[in-house]
Parts: C-alpha cells; structure tokens; sequence
C-alpha cells in the first residue's frame, strides 16, 4: 500500500516510515513537511497513494489546507490526520473537511498502526470508529 | 545667596527702638522748645504789662498837674477829681513797677529816681493847693511861675524813656530769645525728620535686599525641585519600560519553552511511543513478564506525555496557537464556568491581533477571571471581544462585591503587571469598580496591521 506522509517532524517522520514499513505492508513513496508542498506532490500526475497520513501542524500552513486540497483535487486515497491535540472540535472539523480517520499522535498509536493494517487487508471502507 | 535668619531679626530687633528713639527726640525737642517759648512768651507779657504801668504814672502825674491847674484857673472843685484820681493812679502804678523791677537794681534805681522826682513835683501840686486853699493867692502863684515844676517833670520824663527805652531794649532781647528758641526747636524736628526718613531709607533697602535674597532662595529651591521632578519623571520612565520588557520577555521565555517542549520532546516521546508498538508487535507472542513490562513501558510513556502537555498548557495554552483567540476564550469560560459554577457569558468577535497581543488578551481575562474566582464572590461574569475603530476592546465584568482601587495590598501585582504588558504593547487598561457594585476590567489593543 503506497503511503504519502505530511509531517514536519523529521524524527517523527523517521519513526513512523521505520514503524509502517515494518509492521504493515506500507511502503512510503514521499513525504512533505508543509502544505505548499504537499499539495504541490498531490497534484502531480503520476502520484498515486492509497493512504494519506496528514500532521495537522506543519512548517507552514496546516494539514486542513492538505485535507482541503485534497478534496478539491479529487484525491481517492484514505486520509488519516495525526495531531497532538485530538478534541471532538478538532475531530469534527477534520472529519467534515474529508478526513477517514483522526488519531492522537502520542495516545492513539496503536489504533493508527491496526488500521493501517485493516486497510492493506482491503477490510476497512465501513465504518470505523470517530472517537 | 546664604540665608541668615539671625541677621535679620537683628535688624527688626534694631528697627523700632531705633523709631521710637526718634520720635522720642523729636517730642522731647518739640516739647521744651514749647515750654520755653512758653515761659518767654510770659515774661514779654509782663514786660508789656510794666510798660503799661509806667505809661499809667506818667499819665497819673500828668492828669494830678491838670487837674490841679484846672483848679487853680478855675477855683471849681471839680477839677479836683483828676488830681485826686490822678494821685490815686499814680501812687498804684509806682507800687506796681517797684514790685516788677524788684529784681532789677538798675531799673529799680530808675524807678526810685522816677518816684523821688514825682514826690517833689506831688509836694510842689499839694503845697500850691494848700496855698489856695488858704487864700495864699500871691503865694501858690509864684510857686506855679516858677520852673521848679517843669525841670523836675523834666527829669521825670527823661527817667521814664530811660527806663521805657531799657524795657524796650529787654523785651527785644526777649523776643529774639523766643526766636532762638523757635529756630532751635526748628533745626531739630528738621534734623530728626531727615534722621527719621534716612532710617526709614535704609530700613527699606534693607528689607529689599532681605526680599530679594528670599526671592533667590525660593527660585534656586524651585529649580531644585523640577530637577528632582525631571528626574522622577525619568526613572518612572526607565521603570516603566523595564517592567514592559520584563512582561514581554517573560512571555516570550514561556513561548520558546513551550514551542521546544512540544516540538522536541513532544518527538521524542512520539517516537518512543511508536517504538514501543514496534516492539509489542515484533514480540509476539509474549511471555506475561514482557507484556507486563511492556504495558508499564507504555503507561510510562503516556504519563510522561501527559506531564508535557500539562506544562506546555500552562506555557502557553495550545487552544490559543491551535484554534485561535476566540476559540481559546470560550474553551476558558467554559472551564472557569464548570470549575467554579459561575455562569460566563461571552460575546466574542472575531479580530485581527498580533500573536503578543493575543496571549496578553488570554492571559488579562485568565488574570481576571483568577481574581474573581479568589475574591469577588460573583454569580455572573460576562467576557466580550469586539473591535472598537482601530483597536480591539476586550472587557471583563462581574457583578461580585468589587474593590477599592485605592487599597490595593502590597505583593499583587497582577493587575499592574497586567497593565504593564498592555501598555507596552501600546494599548490602554481601565478598571471600574465601586464596593458593592462588582467589577469591570477593560483593555484596548491596536489591532493587527496588515504585512
């Protein structure tokens, strides 16, 4: 499963493509570390990924700009947020700008990895759950 | 100019003696000077008096000749009443002038010679009468032919001028006495008005220099003075500005603190959160003593995290930097609201702020929300944010007891060190209270300018 991450962190970055690549079937084919660019790869012909993994807070703009964009250029792959400041606001907001799924980067960790599993194995498109 | 209090209270001291040392002169001059005039004045009187006297002699033996020629022209008894009158006036007059030249030998002496004179010529008038009388025609006529009678009223006559003449001479002297006295007194009261104006003079320019010297003193002191206020108003200045720059300083350290918190540990406790998945998967199955450890490795982790985002919170609130003033403010009413059971209510607009302004409004309402919860014993609080022309206007009121401005305890400094940070971000504070009628705390704050 081709994987797009947009992080700023650069050691979060590391640890996440170590970790996905390890314990799921995810190969990771580019990475962004603000919104421009971001946006600028999605737009790209040629780039494909099933799943988007988007930090909310980024170098410059915000993973809502990479959902937004993503939206309007008609992007099919699943959108995963990870942020550090998971409340029902944040959740809603990202869920009605066209986010799947919205883990907390320190506490949900797990329940990122198991979906990333559930997705190679082409069971998730029901619903999970928006906690 | 030195100031001598003591030289000049010799100089009032000096002041009136010395005035009423003059008037005393002068009175004392006018005084005697009177007396004296007073006493001459008397004497010239009686001089007159004495000249008066020595007419009514003359006159006395003149009127005694005429009436006794009268008589003997006429042979009627009434010519006899001015020689009898005469007699009269005469002998009085004679007395009179002994009594007055008493003390005068030489006038006296005159006086005697006068008398002697008269008495002869009187015997000669009373003899001749006696003659009539006794029919001694021839006898009485040959003493009126003779010259007897008009040498000696001759020498009576001259007698009399000597002696007027003398008179005369004496009163002059004392007249021109009186004069003398008159000047003296005069040049005196003269002397001692000018004496009296040039101390006068003086004591004025005396007291001039003493104004001016005082006028000197309370200028330099005045000068003193807006030196000392130029520089209070300097160092409140300086103070002002630190106090500004340790606000702003503070709140910057916080910032710096919090943003590394969260960007570096906040990584690295991400990644070793991840590790940890890592390993609980690679290390299935598990014996229970790993999958125990593992869940501590975990709760660990998690409780590290927490702590972090405590602290940063308190650094700066992340619903501020995440979700925006407005956002931030509600999420804190609502948190004061539950915390406490006051009911908040807010009315927030949203604003362009710089991000200092936006924690500085952050931190005023949590400042003021803090201090309401302590003291105020409110049950309503109302918060609003609204633009206000240029600037932002963020307001705090309760209805809880209010304060006294003017009593604020030493060691709270959390108003004014609020005010601090406002105005040195170039905006303006304003707390409204009375006791009993709650509070309201206001600020304004210019709102972003545009790049």
């Amino acid at each position: 499963m081709r994987t797009f991450i947009v992080e700023d962190s650069p050691l979060i970055l590391r640890k996440l493509v170590s970790t996905l690549e390890e314990l799921a079937p995810v190969e990771v084919v580019g990475s962004a570390a603000d919104e421009a660019s971001a946006v600028a790869w999605l737009a790209k012909d040629g780039n494909h990924c099933e799943l988007l993994i988007i930090d909310i807070f980024l170098k410059s703009g915000t993973g809502l700009g990479v959902l937004r964009a993503a939206t309007s250029l008609g992007v099919t792959s699943k959108r995963v947020v990870l942020t550090n400041y998971a409340t029902k606001d944040i959740r809603e907001t990202c869920r009605s700008l066209g986010a799947d799924r919205v883990f907390d980067k320190s506490s949900e960790v797990e329940e990122l990895l198991a979906y990333c599993e559930r997705l190679n194995d082409g069971v998730d498109s029901a619903a999970g759950t928006f906690n | 100019m030195e100031f001598n209090p003591l030289g000049r209270l010799r100089r009032s001291v000096l002041a009136l003696p010395l005035a009423a040392m003059v008037a005393l002169v002068v009175v004392v001059i006018n005084e005697s000077g009177y007396n004296q005039s007073k006493e001459e004045l008397a004497v010239l009187i009686e001089r007159g008096v004495a000249r008066q006297q020595l007419q009514y002699m003359l006159r006395g033996l003149v009127d005694a000749e005429t009436g006794q020629r009268g008589f003997l022209l006429t042979g009627r008894k009434d010519h006899l009443e001015p020689y009898d009158a005469g007699l009269v006036a005469y002998k009085s007059s004679v007395e009179n002038l002994r009594r007055y030249f008493e003390n005068d030998p030489v006038q006296l002496a005159r006086v005697e010679t006068i008398d002697s004179n008269a008495r002869k010529r009187l015997e000669t008038m009373a003899s001749t009468l006696e003659s009539y009388e006794r029919g001694e025609h021839d006898q009485w006529r040959a003493l009126v032919a003779s010259d007897v009678g008009k040498q000696t009223m001759d020498a009576l006559r001259a007698e009399a001028t000597q002696l007027l003449t003398s008179e005369n001479e004496r009163i002059g002297v004392q007249i021109k006495g009186v004069f003398d006295t008159m000047s003296v007194s005069r040049i005196g009261v003269n002397v001692m008005a000018v004496v009296a104006l040039a101390a006068l003079l003086l004591f004025l320019r005396k007291t001039q220099l003493l104004d001016r010297a005082q006028l000197e003193h309370s200028r330099a002191l005045s000068v003193e003075r807006d030196q000392l206020e130029g520089q209070v108003v300097l160092r409140t200045a300086d103070l002002t500005e630190l106090t500004q720059h340790l606000e702003v300083a503070r709140e910057e350290e916080r910032s710096r603190l919090a943003r590394e918190l969260h960007d570096e540990l906040g990584a690295l406790l991400t990644a070793a959160k991840l590790d940890a998945a890592r390993l609980k998967r690679t290390l299935l199955p598990m014996s229970p003593v790993v999958e125990e450890g593992l869940k501590h490795l975990n709760a660990t982790l998690d409780q590290g995290i927490a702590l972090k985002r405590n602290i940063i919170e308190n650094l700066r609130p992340s619903s501020l930097s995440n979700l925006g003033l407005v956002a931030a403010l509600e999420i804190q009413a609502k948190e004061f609201a539950k915390r406490t059971e006051i009911r908040v209510h807010t009315e927030l607009e949203p604003v362009t702020l710089p991000d200092n302004a936006e924690i500085t409004v952050y931190r005023l309402v949590q400042e003021s929300l803090t201090n309401i919860a302590k003291y105020a014993r409110a049950s309503e609080v109302a918060v609003t944010l609204a633009k206000d022309k240029d600037r932002v206007c963020i307001r705090v009121r309760d209805n809880g007891v209010g304060f006294d401005p003017a009593a604020t305890r030493r060691g709270t400094h959390g108003l004014s060190g609020m005010r601090h940070r406002v105005e040195g971000q170039g905006g303006a504070m304003q707390v409204s209270t009375v006791p009993g009628h709650g509070t309201t705390i206001s600020a304004w704050l210019p709102m972003k300018v545009p790049a």
